[in-house]
């Protein structure tokens, strides 16, 4: 129980403490990313409701959701000031022009996929 | 025999060339430390990118020469015979390819061949890597739309010695990212001519090794660029070379593997990173979306256990660094509840997942060519198809030498150097070396996985130790070494002719000015250099300069004897395209034994064009590319139980083979013989299998045991057990062979190949004829018979008394069949000719 | 035997039976002859030939000739024939002066055309055959061959020509020079050539070419030896294989193949060289069953008599057990000079094959040839009764005999026995020779037993030491393969037959009633049928399609899936979006938003319609374009930061 209390008013720390220290640009990524995120559990229902008969647009579907959030995700790390010294060679445009290609790649073959 | 001075020729330039290229190595470092003795610093700034130009252009040069090198060692097969498609695999891709050049690459993968796997048929285009039969279709498209006319089958036979070209590039490329650009070159020089690799892609082996190798290391390279930067770009040109990998070779999956495990050990040792994580992120997803786009992968990425490890470590990095995200915004205390919580849910719920999908049937288990990497046992115990296959046995250590030769020796000392220096890419490069050595241990093909990161980890201990001894020397013992390597090339070319000299002199001469031209190389490289040379300071402090010479010249040695065992290698072992035999006559003259395109070709001329033709499936893809005729198995062994079926009816008495050949629809029966000519791999060699995969499937019908005489051996002679003295293959394989005698001493039906006198010698056949026999015996077809016409009458009950019969057949005279009674002979009346009427006229 | 089998099938169940065939001889006879029938066949074939060209009207007149008949309607016909004929080429003058000088009491004269005939022969080359045409239309009309036709220009022809008509010819013109004309002797010389290219198959000679040919030829010899008087060289064997292969085509139907058989069978028939004979049967249907006698008649090729010197000689007989009994026994000949009787009572007693053997001998310098060793065959043969009949079922263990039934041939049985699986049917009876009453064993024995379905099947019953046959079925043996496992009555039936039998026995017996254990096989399984049968045609069929979720269902998660879009842009609203940059990016940044739209509007198109190589065609500017103002873009947009 105890661990169960200490659990959720960590989660509120958590909570605070983002709000406090992030700046808004990466809020509007994480936002970005929260709606892939809901949009990938929203397929996830779907298919557990309906079944995956198209497997293949399913797949398309789905994995580009999480393809879509992972490379928010890349973007939100490689953008964050806290990472500079990690990815000296890269600065925020080159990461959103790569951002921008793995998109373009990724979705050719989603396209592709999608049947 | 001109072909023969030619090839001596480029073996000549290939080893010249490589020799050259260790001498530029050795000059390179030579410029570095002469720079630093002759300039001072005031002139660095002005010079560096002027030396770099000079850098990059011997680099260039040299890679050119390693790719020109690598193109050319490979081609002895088409010198010595012709520009022809090998062995057996290759004869379906080219057919591929060339179904798919006619009719584009959607109908290719809509291709259903009824010609194969008859009855059945094959959905060629789900069942194949498209990534070789694209990859030439899109040259021969190039190629044509740059109105240079060439014909599809010489881009296939040319394809695999290009891509060697390429491979040595991207190898130069990975050494690169792993140590620096002089092991770079070592690495391409070695990649270019070391048998490991050349048996996989001479010209006209037209495999997807060929394509796959370069894909592989490319492949790693960009993994390699990635984990580096961390940059999404890079991932995703991981992720498309992966998916080219994909598109061309199975062994895909070792890198699907081999990366997981590269990024678990990372996380281990505690080199985890954001980088690591966007570029393994961003690989595996992207990689994975791509992969799924191959017909023949299809599902698997999800769905097989081969892919699960990828998967599982894609959610782990992902927990991983969100925990570690979160852990920058709270307390120890509280992280760690939230930790263990959050592990022991979200691993309970994956492995939960993962077990219950597998038992579900939606997660495939191992498949059976995997389980035979774990267990070497495993496939001869249930998968003799697979373990038939002489390319899946275990590998032995002479092979080990003669495929790898100096570089297995070198190769540890590279892995004790790269994990002295260990950083995130080297750790892949040793978690390769260990895996790629444990598999290449279990099957021979898998060597070709191995010869690379060897060669890589040669090469960085081979330059390690150059840098370490050239680093400090002055002119003369650089000169020195220069005469002694110049010496040891003139060793190195073997039976280097005069005129040969020559170009390597003058080649010389060029590198020497070159050098003398821009004799300053040094400063901006040695920088380059320090970080490895400082390291290794003990070493250079120890070497003083009679060591350092003498290693040397040893170490030029090696690679002078590494490249003539290449060039021998390759020339003896690895050039000959089994469907065109070379055997020397007496007198020394070369003789060719075409047997195999005779035979299909009679094949294709003298069959009705849809007849069936059964062979066992090593000659399947032959058949159907050469003598385009339908196939029952062939060499993509999908349907076990079908081959099954055909070793049951090679391996029965003629009446039940006959039955099955009956139910398959049969028309001729080839079978392969070497007795005639002592031809090792024909069928009564690879009898066995047949008959144990056979057993396999109708256990009992088919019993290995009683192949054997009592004392369980195989034997062919007299001696042999009756049950296969009388079998349809050893019929077939000896029909007549008994009246053969080859020389005087030797008895009639002297199998050369087992060296012994054959057993049966009188063979009749009741349903089956022989068709066609090659010159040298070498194929052997026979036609299926059709029904007898005479139905057996069901009444049998006619007790006829021979012994006192009283009818008049007494009066019939002889017994022989088919003698026409009285017939009458004509006496043709003489025709004179004209003179002779004329005389008797006059009389 | 064989031949004999065949050609007088009819007379195998003959009454005592006689017949001949000529086997091997040392001295080759004639093997048939043109005997009176056959003339008058040929008479017939030629009266009601209707004469529609000249070629048929030179055959019926020479045919009629020939065989002597003066028949006046033919002749009428004939001569009426010709006189409404046109005559043009030597062919026609040759046909027609021909037929005038066969027929008799015709008023049509060709005297005229002496001059036309004459001319031809002069004017240009003609060959052989013309020639021939021409001299003998001379010679028929009366008039005598010119000067310029002379033996050596024959010579010159024969060198000149190839084909093998041409020696028929010169001999025929040959025959029509007076007799003293120097140089005939140089075409005599010639017919051992021509001979020796005759061909020879068994024992016919014939020349390539067929039946005109070879009638021409020899006829043509004959001819010149008569005018020139010396004999042909020829050897008795072969005219006789001339006269065989002639012969060989009596029964023809055709007017000209007549001809020239009666055109060579009447010259080799009568010349004073050498005459072929045959010593045949001659009373194959004057059959007397009383006494055992044959007469056999002693002819030449005509079938006429060779003249009543000639003396017949019995030499042997051979019976059918091969005991060769030797009598020099010297035929009477009838009054009619040619048929010589034979009484074979006293040698022929026993049922079987015999041969006899005859030499005939002519008195010296008679053309004729004398034969010997001329074998003629005949059979004595005998009629059969079943005697002693007995019919059984007996039980197969014990041996018991459970029924037995005394059959009389050929009444019916009294009654109908019946056989189950444990039992035997076994049947037992005597063949027995009327004549003497001693049993004997025939060929053909059988017994028939026909199901009341009509099904039939036989059994072959077989002798025992003792000469007397036993049949015996055992039931539960048979059932499977001969009888299929159906019970019932069959109707029993006993067939025998041989070669010397005069009766041939079919006796049905009676009905007999077998009961077979197991069922009958149903004979739609008959493999024999099946194996021919077309196989049933196979339906593909293909995998229905799964089942697609309700519309309503997708379309509701299609909006769900489009809804968080909308929070998302909540979100940034709460947030606040600055659009600043695009304006400091400028013109590349523009370009780079088009073409990043434009690439994702590709895509739907490729989604939609193009396949992947046009997209990727269309993709790869479209790229290029953007990547390069996209890092256009970030440069500046880079830099406008550092600044």
């Amino acid at each position: 129980m105890a661990a169960e209390g200490g659990f959720f008013s960590v989660l509120g720390d958590l909570f605070r403490s983002y709000s406090d220290d992030t700046p808004r640009k990466l809020k509007l990524i994480d936002a970005y990313l929260s709606y892939i995120l809901v949009t990938g559990v929203i397929q996830f229902i779907y298919c557990c409701l309906v079944g995956t008969f198209p497997f293949n647009s399913f797949l398309s579907g789905f994995i580009s959701t999480v393809a879509s959030f992972i490379l928010g995700v890349c973007l939100r790390i490689q953008t964050n000031p806290q990472n500079r010294a990690e990815f000296n060679s890269i600065t925020p445009e080159r990461a959103f022009g790569d951002f921008v290609f793995a998109h373009a790649v990724l979705h050719l073959v989603v396209i592709n996929f999608i049947g | 025999m001109a072909d023969e001075g030619s090839i001596v020729e480029v073996t000549e330039l290939k080893a010249a060339s490589t020799a050259a290229e260790e001498e530029r190595e050795g000059k390179d470092k030579k410029e570095q430390e002469t720079g630093k003795v002759l300039y001072d610093a005031s002139h660095q700034q002005k010079t560096a990118d002027l030396l770099d130009g000079a850098q990059s252009l011997i680099t260039v040069v040299v890679l050119c020469l390693c790719c020109i090198a690598s193109f050319s060692s490979r081609l002895f097969a088409v010198i010595r015979f012709e520009s022809i498609i090998h062995e057996f695999d290759p004869w379906f891709n080219y057919r591929s390819t060339h179904y798919m050049s006619e009719h584009g690459f959607y109908d290719f993968l809509n291709w259903f061949d009824d010609r194969a796997w008859y009855p059945l048929g094959r959905i060629v285009g789900g069942t194949v890597y498209p990534g070789l039969m694209v990859t030439s279709g899109f040259i021969h498209f190039v190629l044509n739309s740059l109105n240079i006319s060439v014909h599809i089958r010489d881009v296939c036979v040319f394809l695999a010695p290009t891509f060697s070209g390429f491979t040595s590039i991207a190898m130069f490329l990975f050494t690169r990212e792993v140590w620096n650009t002089r092991a770079g070159l070592f690495s391409a020089c070695f990649i270019a001519i070391v048998p490991g690799y050349i048996s996989r892609s001479v010209a006209g082996s037209y495999d997807n090794e060929g394509i796959a190798i370069f894909a592989l290391m490319f492949t790693y390279f960009l993994w390699m660029k990635s984990v580096k930067t961390g940059s999404v770009f890079w991932a995703a040109a991981t992720a498309l070379s992966y998916f080219y990998m994909v598109s061309a070779w199975g062994g895909y999956v070792f890198i699907i593997n081999l990366i997981p495990l590269h990024v678990l050990v990372l996380m281990i040792i505690g080199r985890f990173s954001n980088r690591v994580l966007v570029a393994y992120t961003t690989f595996y997803i992207v990689g994975l979306v791509f992969s799924m786009q191959v017909p023949f992968v299809g599902f698997q990425p999800i769905r097989t256990s081969e892919h699960m490890a990828a998967a599982g470590m894609f959610a782990l990095s992902i927990a991983y660094s969100f925990l570690k995200y979160v852990q920058g915004r709270v307390t120890w205390r509280q992280f760690r509840q939230l930790f263990i919580v959050s592990v022991i849910v979200s691993a309970g719920l994956v492995f939960a997942a993962v077990v219950g999908l597998t038992y579900a049937g939606v997660i495939a288990p191992w498949s059976g060519r995997f389980y035979s990497l774990y267990d070497t046992g495993y496939a001869k115990i249930h998968i003799p198809i697979i373990a038939s296959v002489s390319e899946h046995q275990p590998t032995t250590w002479t092979s080990f030498f003669f495929d790898l030769h100096v570089l297995v020796c070198m190769f540890p000392s590279g892995v004790w150097f790269v994990m002295r220096h260990l950083n995130d890419v080297r750790v892949f490069v040793v978690l390769y070396a260990v895996s790629a050595v444990y598999f290449a241990g279990v099957m021979v093909r898998l060597m070709l996985t191995l010869t690379p990161i060897v060669c890589v980890l040669a090469s960085i201990s081979v330059s390690h130790v150059l840098d370490g001894f050239m680093l400090n020397k002055d002119d003369e013992s650089y000169d020195k070494v220069k005469s002694d390597s110049e010496s040891a090339t003139g060793g190195g070319g073997g039976g280097a002719t005069s005129p040969l000299k020559k170009p390597k002199k003058e080649k010389k001469k060029k590198e020497k000015d070159q050098t003398e031209t821009k004799s300053s190389a040094a400063t901006s490289t040695s920088k380059k250099s320090t970080d490895s040379t400082d390291k290794d300071g003990g070493v250079t402090g120890a070497s003083g300069f009679n060591v350092g010479s003498i290693a040397i010249l040893v170490f030029m040695m090696f690679l002078v004897l590494f490249a003539v065992h290449c060039t021998w290698v390759t020339s003896s072992a690895y050039s000959s395209p089994s469907v065109v035999l070379a055997s020397s006559n007496p007198d020394g003259s070369r003789l060719i034994l075409d047997d195999f395109r005779e035979a299909y070709y009679w094949l294709r001329q003298n069959t009705p064009d849809d007849a069936t033709v059964m062979s066992w499936w090593d000659y399947g893809y032959q058949i159907a590319g050469m003598a385009n005729r339908t196939t029952l198995v062939d060499n993509n062994t999908w349907n076990n139980s079908h081959i099954a079926l055909v070793g049951k009816a090679m391996s029965s008495t003629e009446e039940k083979a006959y039955e099955i050949m009956r139910n398959l629809g049969v028309d001729y029966v080839l079978v392969i013989f070497g007795g005639m000519i002592g031809y090792s791999g024909d069928d009564i060699n690879k009898f066995l299998w047949m008959v144990r995969i056979a057993e396999g499937e109708h256990p009992n019908d088919i019993k290995e045991s009683r192949y054997f005489t009592p004392q369980g051996e195989f034997r062919v002679d007299s001696a042999g057990s009756p049950v296969l003295l009388n079998c349809l293959m050893y019929k077939m394989c000896y029909y007549r062979f008994g009246e053969v005698q080859h020389s005087y001493n030797t008895p009639g039906g002297y199998d050369r190949t087992r060296n012994v006198e054959i057993g049966n010698k009188n063979v009749k056949f009741t349903h089956l004829e022989e068709a066609y026999t090659t010159e040298h015996w070498l194929v052997r077809i026979y036609k299926v018979k059709d029904l007898v016409n005479r139905v057996r009458s069901s009444n049998s009950l006619r007790h006829v008394f021979t012994k006192k019969r009283l009818s008049s057949r007494k009066s019939y005279g002889s017994k022989k069949r088919g003698n026409i009674r009285n017939k009458l002979t004509v006496i043709k009346g003489k025709r004179p000719n004209k003179k002779k009427g004329k005389k008797n006229n006059k009389s | 035997m064989e031949s004999f089998l065949t050609s007088r099938a009819g007379f195998i169940f003959g009454f005592l039976l006689l017949f001949s065939s000529s086997l091997t001889t040392a001295t080759p006879s004639l093997q048939d002859v043109i005997g009176s029938r056959d003339q008058e066949r040929l008479k017939g074939l030629f009266e009601f030939k209707s004469l529609d060209n000249l070629a048929s009207a030179y055959y019926v007149s020479r045919g009629v000739a020939l065989l002597g008949g003066d028949n006046n309607k033919v002749f009428s016909n004939v001569c009426s024939y010709l006189k409404k004929a046109n005559i043009e080429t030597p062919l026609d003058y040759f046909y027609a002066s021909s037929a005038l000088a066969a027929i008799k009491g015709c008023d049509f004269s060709m005297k005229s055309s002496e001059k036309s005939l004459v001319g031809m022969l002069s004017s240009g080359e003609r060959n052989s055959s013309e020639l021939y045409w021409i001299a003998t239309s001379l010679v028929n009309i009366g008039s005598s061959l010119p000067k310029s036709l002379t033996v050596s220009s024959l010579t010159d022809l024969v060198d000149k020509e190839e084909a093998l008509a041409r020696y028929g010819h010169v001999f025929m013109i040959g025959s029509l020079f007076p007799p003293k004309t120097e140089g005939l002797s140089s075409l005599t010389d010639l017919i051992e050539d021509v001979v020796a290219q005759a061909d020879e198959a068994g024992s016919t000679l014939y020349f390539e070419g067929g039946l005109a040919i070879t009638s021409d030829i020899v006829t043509g010899v004959f001819n010149l030896a008569l005018k020139t008087g010396t004999a042909p060289a020829l050897s008795l064997d072969q005219v006789t294989q001339f006269g065989n292969y002639l012969l060989s085509s009596k029964d023809t139907s055709c007017v000209c193949d007549a001809f020239h058989l009666l055109q060579a069978a009447s010259v080799l028939s009568n010349n004073k060289f050498v005459v072929p004979a045959s010593l045949l049967r001659s009373d194959y249907d004057n059959i007397n069953p009383q006494e055992s006698s044959m007469s056999l008649s002693l002819s030449n090729m005509m079938g006429g008599a060779v003249g009543g010197q000639s003396t017949v000689i019995l030499k042997s007989i051979k019976d059918s057990s091969g005991k060769t009994t030797n009598l020099d026994k010297k035929l009477t000949p009838q009054a009619n000079g040619l048929e010589y009787t034979v009484s074979l009572s006293d040698y022929a007693s026993q049922a079987g094959h015999y041969v006899l053997t005859f030499n005939s001998e002519m008195k010296e310098k008679s053309p004729v040839a004398s034969l010997t060793d001329v074998q003629v065959g005949f059979t004595v043969s005998f009629s059969v009764s079943v005697e002693s009949a007995v019919l059984d079922v007996v039980e197969k263990e014990q041996n018991i005999v459970l029924k037995s039934i005394n059959l009389n041939y050929p009444s019916l049985a009294s009654e109908v026995p019946v056989a189950d699986h444990s039992a035997k049917l076994k049947m037992t009876f005597d063949l027995v020779n009327k004549a003497d009453k001693t049993k004997v064993t025939l060929h053909q024995v059988f017994v028939r037993l026909v199901s009341d379905k009509g099904e039939e099947i036989f059994f072959v019953a077989t002798p025992t030491d003792s000469r007397s046959y036993v049949f015996e079925l055992d039931v539960a043996k048979t059932a499977k393969d001969s009888f299929n496992h159906q019970s019932g009555t069959y109707s029993m039936t006993l067939v025998v037959g041989g070669a010397t039998l005069q009766n041939p026995v079919s006796w049905d017996i009676g009905k007999v009633t077998l009961k077979f254990s197991g069922t009958p096989k149903v004979p739609t399984t008959d493999e024999h049928e099946y194996r021919y049968k077309a196989r049933p045609e196979i339906h593909h069929k293909f995998q229905d399609p799964e089942k697609l979720p309700p519309s309503i269902v997708s379309l509701t998660f299609s909006g769900l899936v489009l809804l968080p879009l909308a929070v998302l842009m909540l979100l940034w609203l709460i947030l606040g979006v600055n659009l600043s940059n695009i304006t400091v990016s400028g013109p590349w940044g523009l370009i780079f938003h088009i073409g990043l739209i434009s690439i994702f509007v590709l895509y739907y198109l490729f989604w939609t319609q193009l396949n992947m190589f046009q997209t990727l065609k269309f993709l790869v500017p479209v790229g290029g374009v953007t990547v390069v103002a996209g890092n256009q873009m970030l440069r500046k947009i880079a830099k406008s930061k550092s600044l």
